[in-house]
């Protein structure tokens, strides 16, 4: 052949032959691989830990090739639970008996026992991050419980509505948006916040409902007692607490609070609507307030965050003092009492009630995360960082300890904007009768 | 070697910011986090001032010597052993630059996608787009590099942007960083971090006219700048203090967290095609560069013949570091403190010496 | 009983074979393999080439090859120039064109007619090529009754014959006088008749061209809602016609070439003169000019005697059967090439951006034209590279599939055998062929069997578990793709690189692709097509000239030809070309 189409020849025939002699590296097919959708970790003997992986089963979970679809969760998940000194001898340990490989490119949900999580869970972060195949925005959660409460909470999630038990934990754990009661907790979050000297990392705690029955729901665990009030709200429960029935056994509400790498302690959900509000990523939310004229009867409020608190952090005495000022609307959802508070006079007591409401229990949590758990959950020390010009003066100024000395100042500017349908309710008319 | 090649100011600038701002995805921002902490981007603004000062002085020393190279100079001062010498000393630059930058491409081509596979694998694709590229001449490649490098450009500039929703100005306070010492002191050493400049001083013969030079000049420096610097900030800004230094791959790191609902996500697998196409324009480029200069040097007509000698040694090269982390320091320490005494002295001190030569040479001749 | 007995006799029975007459090509004289004595004297000669080389060449000597024709040296003899007998150029032309084994060639002898003495006289042309009528009008007619010859001078006969009859016997508008012989044949070949004299020794050759072929048509493969419906068919005259009646200008040249030494096949060059850069015009021409075949067909086969370079995939030269698209070609500065028997026109430099447009995009609104033409290059893309990208991603980018996507691949793919690169080729023959075959079927059931046959190829492959079925969606996918680019040969081109980029994709994933798209555009931007950069405009970038490459500005915005062509005249549109648009102020009235 020509010289002009011989030097592309032998460059062609010697890549052809080089590549022929190596073959094809980091080929996998997509069936040769096994995508576990869930980690669980507990604590083993020792040193160890015991890893869960929940399992999808794609021709379960997609119905097979020929169409037809649907089936229940329950079987479209398989679990496993090795004891091994750390995830990655876990896996290869699972590999053993999985006949395809695992991939870990699926992992939406990391799910850490209380215990583990209250002795320090630092070395298993850190795994993850460097990790290459896991994603960084996969959720955190902390099962609450004693004992193999990590791999219990996996084995006792059946989605019902999908059939796809990655997509459940996807959307559940994005619910915080429209619900407030957890928080975007992911992997790559956690990690910034737990070495960052700023703020305190926090963690989604999950587990399963205790009650089998209706007749057995009872409000004993609520956390409503505590803050002094009659009975309890929606916010008042955590994980495994909340009185309810079904199929659907997990459940989702709360957070962990961590200081560095360890637990300790638990916001319930009314707690963590507020620290959502601290931060500034409270979507919107159906909040119940007591009803300021009638002991009785609640006001449900379609409350929104729609401006950025205003934080201010000042060092009086050595002593840092907080002051915050948080700013929601809400519009009316139902008045039980029928006290007709859409009227320009009756509705600014609503909103009153409304801010002291809140400004109570902000006070409250902020004081607990002071004293009772000496973490910096909101990441005041933001705020803190901006006062300083080099590095060294910020690390030196070590805010992490001075934190718990804090005082606070609260302020809820609390606007309701519309009414809904109505723009006053009519009693029901009917004569007084019935038992004398 | 006969240049009736000419390029216009579109296609020197493209390829200017392929040179310099192909560090920015590379690991320009951790650098800079090392030395600035949260104040990484002023650095990376001080450090892109300081280049375009540096270039500024030598323009204007270059308003003599209109369509020469460095090279050249070297000749026209020294005859041929200042030009042998200079010669050498930028073939030696740019083969350490070439094996450098083809380890660490590999390498880190090798972390996102291809764990398994052997690195001489990885490196084959490379070296076979230099050789390739190399045989067609520097005419393709321009071309394909200006039509290339906007769409990468805008491409980061959507980046970027899509990087927004995860920023958070407070990982940029305190706003000085680790300090003013090490900001502008340990900062100006950094200045070598655009030690690829000397492409553009080796560009004269190509671009033939001396104002076409200085606006290609600045403005590829300037938009260099700019992308260094929009990518260290938003680096900075999205991983806080600590979490900053220890990243290998920046841009990767950043790629990872740009997530839209439930559908984009991981989009890091894109980022590959992209760091695949600027791993080949750089390279070839150095490439060609390293086969041109030698040529010149040593006056040799034809450089083909070069091209697969050049290119076993730098593969040999790149290959002697026995780990990754031994590549990366040789590189951004051992390499970057002395590349800037090639890049920018060498010039200043060339072109003073040479303007005072041809300038005493004109006071003889003339009466 | 008899018939019993042979029929026995002939199963068992042993039979001499027949010899059977089989033919054999004959060789040619110089390839016989002789006796070894003869080969004993030829090879002293030999004894100089070197060893190897001598096992390799033929036994016999080399063949002189002239590389030209010699039809010329097998003449017994020939005449060039014409005789002034009839007898001796009547059995001249009997030889020459093998009367009467030819049996198409008529040779009709009449006699003129003058004041009182017969001249003999012969007509002969190819039946089928020539149109009967205008023979027998125009030159029978004339001849042989109206030749009342008054001879008024008292110059020699022949003169005055000669040009009588030339200028005012034979009544067609377009006769040839020549000497040569070789002349006149050539324009028998073409269609005309020869006329031979008695006593004259120059005959002539009159253009009675008048052989059947198609009407102009509506064109075939570049259909258009909107714009003119005619299309190219195989005569020149036509097709110079159907451009010159679309210019109307008198700059518009068009250059007579022939190709072809035994077929003389005549083309057209066509330029505006005042327009089109001159090293152009003189390089296509020299090009035309410098090739030596025996028979040329079509613009195909001119194509690739004159493109750059035949190995690059893309083609270089772009070939259209719509006048109106040569037309606006024309006008930019282009050259064009038509080929009689050819209803494509060849026009050339072309650049990456003209495989884009389709004639359709001027002549349609200026927000369609840009949505198509966005349209064509995301075909482009996917017709290329969608396998590519399919193979890449699922076997080593697993994380940029989402989750549900993954979960359902898995699952139809799970019950496949084959790894997912060979599924690809499988389904991606499986289409070529269908693809193929459609064009071959008959008409009636043509279009209905390669749609059917693909989708119950398809769905029976699923079925039957051998393919995924996203895998047909990908491979669907890009078979339409490939479809919706404007020019033929660019979509065949990638019909192959696809393959390439499978392949690739297969080794190394995205690396494998980034890879081949880096080489691929090297040599892109290498190419040259007629002195143009294949890439321009933004290749070497330009001044001007963008208004229509990649997205087309609306109409009155395109004020400048290409600048790549360097054309003596840049600019089509003065800055307002909507005049109207003025107030009566500003335009001064």
């Amino acid at each position: 052949m020509g010289s002009k189409a011989k030097k592309p020849f032998i460059v062609i025939v010697a890549f052809v032959m080089c590549l022929s002699m190596t073959g094809c590296f980091d080929k996998r097919e997509v069936d040769d691989l096994v995508n576990p959708i869930a980690i669980g970790f507990d604590k083993g003997e020792g040193n160890s830990i015991r890893m869960t992986l929940q399992i999808a089963i794609p021709t379960k979970v997609a119905g097979g090739g020929d169409g037809g679809g649907g089936g229940g969760g329950g079987e479209s998940v398989s679990f496993t639970t090795v004891e091994a000194p750390s995830i990655y001898s876990g896996l290869n340990m699972i590999n053993t008996y999985v006949s395809k490989q695992l991939n870990m490119s699926q992992i939406k949900v990391v799910v850490f026992s209380e215990e583990l999580a209250r002795e320090g869970i630092e070395k298993y972060i850190n795994a993850l991050i460097r990790g290459r195949e896991f994603r960084p925005n996969s959720y955190m959660l902390v099962a609450r419980g004693t004992g193999n409460v990590a791999e219990r909470y996996l084995r006792a999630v059946e989605p019902e509505l999908e059939s796809n038990p990655a997509k459940y934990y996807e959307m559940v754990l994005s619910a915080y948006r429209y619900t407030g009661f957890s928080a975007n907790t992911s992997i790559i979050n956690f990690y910034k916040n737990m070495v960052s000297e700023s703020t305190q990392p926090l963690a989604v705690l999950a587990d399963i409902s205790q009650f089998e029955n209706s007749d057995d729901i009872n409000t004993d665990n609520s956390t409503y007692r505590e803050k002094g009030r009659d009975y309890p709200l929606e916010g008042d429960f955590k994980a495994g607490d909340m009185p309810k029935v079904g199929t659907i056994k997990s459940e989702i509400m709360g957070l962990a609070v961590f200081n560095g790498s360890k637990m300790v302690g638990e916001f319930d959900g009314e707690e963590t609507q507020l620290q959502l509000m601290l931060e500034g990523n409270f979507g919107y939310s159906f909040v119940t307030i007591p009803d300021p004229l009638s002991a009785d009867n609640v006001v449900p409020l379609n409350i929104r965050q729609n401006r950025n608190p205003k934080r201010k952090v000042e060092i009086i005495d050595g002593k840092p003092n907080i002051k915050v000022k948080v700013f929601l609307e809400a519009d009316i959802l139902s008045i039980q009492s029928g006290i007709n508070y859409e009227s320009i006079d009756k509705v600014t007591i609503l909103e009153t009630s409304a801010e002291k409401f809140f400004e109570k229990g902000l006070m409250r949590m902020l004081k607990k995360t002071a004293q009772e758990l000496r973490s910096d959950t909101a990441g005041f020390g933001k705020e803190m960082k901006g006062k300083f010009f080099t590095w060294d003066e910020w690390t030196d100024f070590k805010w992490i300890e001075k934190y718990p000395d804090s005082k606070f100042e609260v302020e809820v500017d609390f606007k309701i904007r519309r009414p809904g349908l109505m723009l006053r309710t009519n009693p029901a008319t009917g004569t007084e009768e019935g038992e004398q | 070697m006969n240049n009736n090649i000419t390029f216009g100011s579109h296609e020197a600038i493209c390829l200017l910011i392929t040179m310099i701002s192909t560090k920015a995805i590379l690991n320009f921002p951790s650098t800079m986090a090392k030395i600035g902490g949260p104040a990484a981007w002023f650095v990376a603004i001080y450090v892109s001032v300081l280049a375009i000062i540096a270039f500024y002085i030598i323009s204007k020393l270059y308003s003599k010597f209109e369509g020469k190279d460095i090279i050249d100079i070297g000749e026209i001062l020294g005859g041929k052993t200042l030009k042998i010498l200079l010669g050498i000393l930028i073939i030696i630059f740019l083969t350490a630059l070439l094996s450098f930058y083809l380890r660490n491409f590999s390498e880190e081509m090798k972390t996102m996608g291809f764990a398994m596979s052997p690195i001489g694998f990885i490196m084959l694709f490379f070296v076979l787009g230099m050789v390739i590229s190399a045989y067609h001449g520097i005419e393709p490649l321009i071309r394909f590099q200006s039509i290339l490098v906007p769409i990468t450009v805008i491409s980061f500039t959507l980046f970027v942007i899509a990087l927004i929703p995860s920023m958070s100005i407070d990982s940029i306070m305190p706003i000085l960083g680790t300090g003013p010492y090490n900001i502008f002191v340990k900062g100006a050493l950094r200045i070598s971090d655009f030690a690829e400049i000397i492409f553009l001083f080796l560009l004269p013969p190509f671009i033939k006219k001396r104002d076409v030079f200085n606006k290609v000049g600045f403005t590829g420096l300037t938009i260099c700048s700019m992308v260094l610097v929009s990518l260290t900030f938003s680096f900075v800004s999205v991983y806080p203090y600590p979490v900053s230094t220890d990243d290998l791959l920046p841009a990767y790191e950043l790629a990872r967290i740009i997530k839209f609902g439930r559908f984009f996500e991981r989009a890091e697998s894109i980022l590959v095609i992209t760091w695949a196409t600027i791993g080949f324009m750089y390279l070839s480029t150095v490439f060609y560069f390293l086969l041109h200069v030698f040529g010149k040097t040593f006056d040799l007509y034809y450089y083909k013949p070069l091209i697969l000698p050049f290119a076993l040694v730098v593969m040999s090269i790149s290959l002697i570091p026995p780990r990754l982390m031994n590549s990366i320091l040789l590189e951004a320490e051992t390499f970057r403190n002395l590349a800037w005494l090639i890049a920018f002295v060498l010039p200043v001190l060339l072109l003073i010496i040479a303007r005072a030569a041809v300038s005493r040479k004109k006071r003889k001749t003339s009466p | 009983m008899a018939n019993f007995k042979k029929l026995i006799k002939d199963i068992f029975a042993f039979k001499e074979p027949k010899p059977q007459e089989e033919f054999i090509l004959k060789e040619k004289e110089s390839e016989k393999i002789d006796d070894v004595s003869n080969k004993n004297e030829k090879s002293p000669v030999k004894e100089k080439k070197g060893f190897i080389r001598s096992l390799f060449t033929r036994s016999s000597n080399d063949e002189k090859d002239s590389g030209s024709s010699d039809k010329k040296n097998n003449k017994l003899e020939k005449m060039v120039y014409v005789s002034k007998d009839i007898t001796e150029n009547i059995d001249y032309l009997k030889k020459r064109f093998s009367i009467p084994t030819n049996g198409d060639i008529v040779l009709r002898e009449f006699d003129i007619l003058v004041k009182d003495k017969t001249i003999s006289a012969c007509l002969i042309f190819y039946d089928g090529m020539v149109n009967g009528m205008l023979i027998n009008l125009n030159i029978l007619q004339p001849l042989m009754l109206l030749s009342n010859l008054d001879i008024k001078d008292k110059g020699t006969e022949n003169k005055n014959i000669s040009e009588y009859i030339h200028k005012n016997l034979v009544t067609h508008n377009q006769v040839k006088v020549s000497r040569e012989f070789d002349e006149i044949i050539d324009e028998i070949n073409f269609g005309g008749c020869g006329v031979f004299v008695d006593g004259i020794d120059i005959a002539y050759a009159c253009d009675v061209k008048g052989w059947q072929h198609r009407s102009v048509d509506r064109p075939n493969n570049e259909i258009v809602i909107r714009g003119p419906q005619e299309s190219f068919n195989e005569v020149l005259r036509v097709n110079t016609a159907l451009i010159r009646k679309i210019l109307k200008d008198e700059d518009l040249v068009a250059e007579s070439v022939s190709i072809g030494e035994r077929s003389k096949t005549p083309c057209s060059m066509l330029y505006i003169k005042d327009i089109a850069n001159d090293s152009l015009v003189n390089e296509v021409r020299r090009r035309l000019e410098n090739i030596k075949t025996d028979y040329i067909f079509d613009t195909g086969e001119l194509e690739q005697y004159i493109e750059d370079n035949t190995i690059m995939p893309t083609p270089q030269i772009i070939a259209t059967e719509r006048p109106d698209r040569v037309a606006s070609m024309l006008t930019e500065g282009k050259v064009a090439v038509i080929m009689s028997g050819s209803p494509f026109a060849l026009v050339m430099p072309t650049t990456n951006n003209d495989f884009l447009q389709s004639a359709e995009d001027a002549y349609v609104r200026f927000p369609y034209a840009n949505l198509l033409r966005v349209m064509r290059v995301i075909a482009i893309f996917m017709s290329l590279l969608l396998p590519g990208l399919y193979v890449a991603i699922t076997n080593f980018h697993h994380e940029m599939i989402p989750t549900d996507l993954l979960f359902a691949i898995e699952a139809s793919r799970e019950r496949v055998p084959f790894p997912s690169v060979v599924e690809i080729i499988i389904m991606e023959f499986a289409f070529e062929l269908i693809r193929e075959a459609g064009l071959r079927v008959p008409s009636p059931i043509g279009p209905t069997l390669g749609i059917i046959g693909a989708l119950i190829l398809g769905q029976a492959a699923v079925a039957a578990n051998i393919v995924s079925p996203i895998l047909i969606i990908v491979v669907a996918v890009t078979g339409i793709g490939s479809f919706a680019i404007p020019n033929f040969s660019l979509g065949f081109s990638f019909r192959i690189l696809r393959f390439v980029y499978v392949f690739l994709a297969a080794i190394a994933g995205f690396l494998g692709i980034t890879f081949g798209l880096f080489v691929q555009s090297i040599y892109l931007c290498n190419a040259k097509s007629f002195g143009v950069p294949f890439m321009a405009p933004f290749g070497p970038k330009t001044n001007s000239g963008y208004e229509d490459q990649f997205f087309r500005a609306p109409i009155w915005k395109q004020e400048n030809r290409p600048d790549f062509l360097n054309t003596k005249d840049t600019k089509k549109q003065p800055k307002i070309s909507r005049q109207w648009a003025k107030s009566d102020k500003k335009r001064g009235k």
